[in-house]
């Protein structure tokens, strides 16, 4: 008895895709697999996700990731980020699709931004909230000061698609100043990106093709600040 | 396509007509032998009526395993940040057969006017094969038309053969997934203030095995 035939959950490793799918469903036909017979839709086949498609082992400045492939469905990108300026380690805007330099949206008539909410908690800084639209970002990253540790995620839901008005992202971020200061924060945020904002008719917001952060400062060190840009969830 | 202890897979995707305007999706003999399954979905919030009538609601997310109470029950545990509110609210609840966590507050309503109430929900589980005591983790995110109407949940469902029965095993394998969408005040859409949550245009789920012959 083939005991993956009668207990076809237990263990796949064994298997090569396609082609051995239908040994935990006996009798059945790859064609019914495909069209939904099983999960409901798309049959089990592999397919590798988080692909590296960029990065940085140390950039300088404020990040300017460009020229995104528009390869995968969805984005992470995980990055850390600082200024040599201030104890006060800030919010610092992520914007797309704008100008070097720029804190807000382009104003191409492509979009007219995002329409979310970020909430933050400070040792000292307290707390922060704010709801964002229009072509104030509402992603944000938690930079830090010079080589204090800090973490970032920002995931970008459909990015290549042009055709979609479903465009939502979010991101988590913290900073830790260790026993130097009292500033350690964290803070996360979701939102979608509009072309018209506030507006329900569903027209689609552009592909994103770039990803840049924004601060007052503008002097992060190559040696603190770095990122990874990863495709997921599929070819499109 | 061997699959090794080194990779990331994506499959099972439901996309089109096998989720948008449908109020529930379900994955079935799902493979188990993965160090951890997730399984993603990102879509917009439709409230269906035929009545006329319009309302904002709440938008909720049911889920069960395995059938429900075929292996026993669930506790929900859930904590939220909602609505212009900068601090966590945290809820408990006991639930027989499924779990259920709010996702935030629609304000779309039929096919005319998409292109808001947007989400993003992550599930995930540890060896979904093993039979040591399970839990499935569970994050959602839900920003509304309205700008003040954003939500953020983070919680747990466990499964147990005994509800609220500590160090109890799993008596099976996870290999059974169902999410259903309600609405507030669900019903007939033909009943003013009645309406069907669905999932509406360009949603998407998936699955995600991180590693490989694990159990």
């Amino acid at each position: 008895m083939r005991q993956e035939r009668f207990s076809p959950s237990t263990n796949v490793s064994g298997w090569k895709g396609r082609q051995d799918y239908l040994k935990g469903y006996p009798g059945a036909a790859m064609s019914d697999a495909l069209n939904g017979g099983f999960a409901g839709g798309g049959g089990y086949e592999y397919e590798d996700s988080y692909h590296l498609l960029s990065r940085s082992g140390g950039y300088s400045g404020m990040m300017n990731i460009t020229n995104i492939p528009q390869t995968y469905r969805h984005l992470m990108l995980d990055f850390t980020m600082s200024q040599q300026s201030t104890y006060w380690a800030g919010t610092m805007p992520m914007v797309f699709n704008s100008a070097v330099g720029s804190q807000s949206f382009a104003t191409d008539g492509n979009w007219d931004g995002m329409h979310g909410r970020f909430w933050g908690k400070g040792w000292s800084t307290g707390n922060q909230a704010d709801n964002v639209s229009a072509r104030d970002p509402a992603a944000r990253s938690m930079g830090g000061y010079s080589n204090w540790p800090n973490s970032n995620t920002l995931w970008i839901y459909n990015y290549s698609d042009a055709s979609k008005s479903l465009k939502p992202y979010k991101f988590r971020s913290n900073t830790n100043s260790g026993n130097a200061s009292s500033y350690a924060g964290f803070m996360e945020g979701f939102g979608f990106l509009l072309k018209n904002n506030n507006s329900m008719g569903g027209t689609p917001s552009p592909a994103i093709n770039t990803i840049r952060s924004y601060n007052n400062y503008q002097n992060g060190s190559g040696s603190y600040q770095s990122f990874a840009l990863y495709g997921f969830g599929g070819l499109v | 396509m061997t699959l090794q202890q080194d990779r990331v897979v994506r499959f099972g995707e439901l996309a089109g007509g096998d989720i948008e305007g449908k109020a529930s999706i379900e994955f079935k003999n799902i493979p188990t032998d993965f160090c951890q399954l997730n399984i993603h979905i990102v879509g917009q919030a439709e409230l269906q009526t035929t009545s006329g009538y319009q309302s904002p609601n709440d938008f909720y997310v049911d889920v069960d395993f395995q059938g429900g109470g075929a292996i026993g029950s669930f506790v929900t545990a859930e904590s939220r940040m909602t609505q212009g509110n900068w601090y966590w609210k945290t809820y408990t609840n006991g639930q027989s057969g499924f779990g259920t966590h709010l996702l935030g507050i629609c304000n779309t309503f039929n096919v005319a006017n998409w292109g808001a109430d947007q989400f993003v929900m992550r599930y995930y589980i540890m060896e979904p094969g093993s039979t040591r005591s399970k839990s499935v983790q569970f994050e959602s995110q839900m920003q509304s038309t309205s700008a003040g109407w954003s939500t953020q949940n983070y919680g747990q469902h466990r499964l147990d053969p005994q509800m609220a029965t500590m160090n109890a095993a799993s008596k099976s394998v996870f290999d059974t997934f169902k999410l259903s969408l309600r609405s507030q005040y669900p019903g007939d859409p033909n009943i003013p203030g009645k309406y069907n949550a669905v999932f509406g245009a360009g949603s998407r789920a998936w699955l995600e095995g991180w590693g490989g012959g694990h159990t």
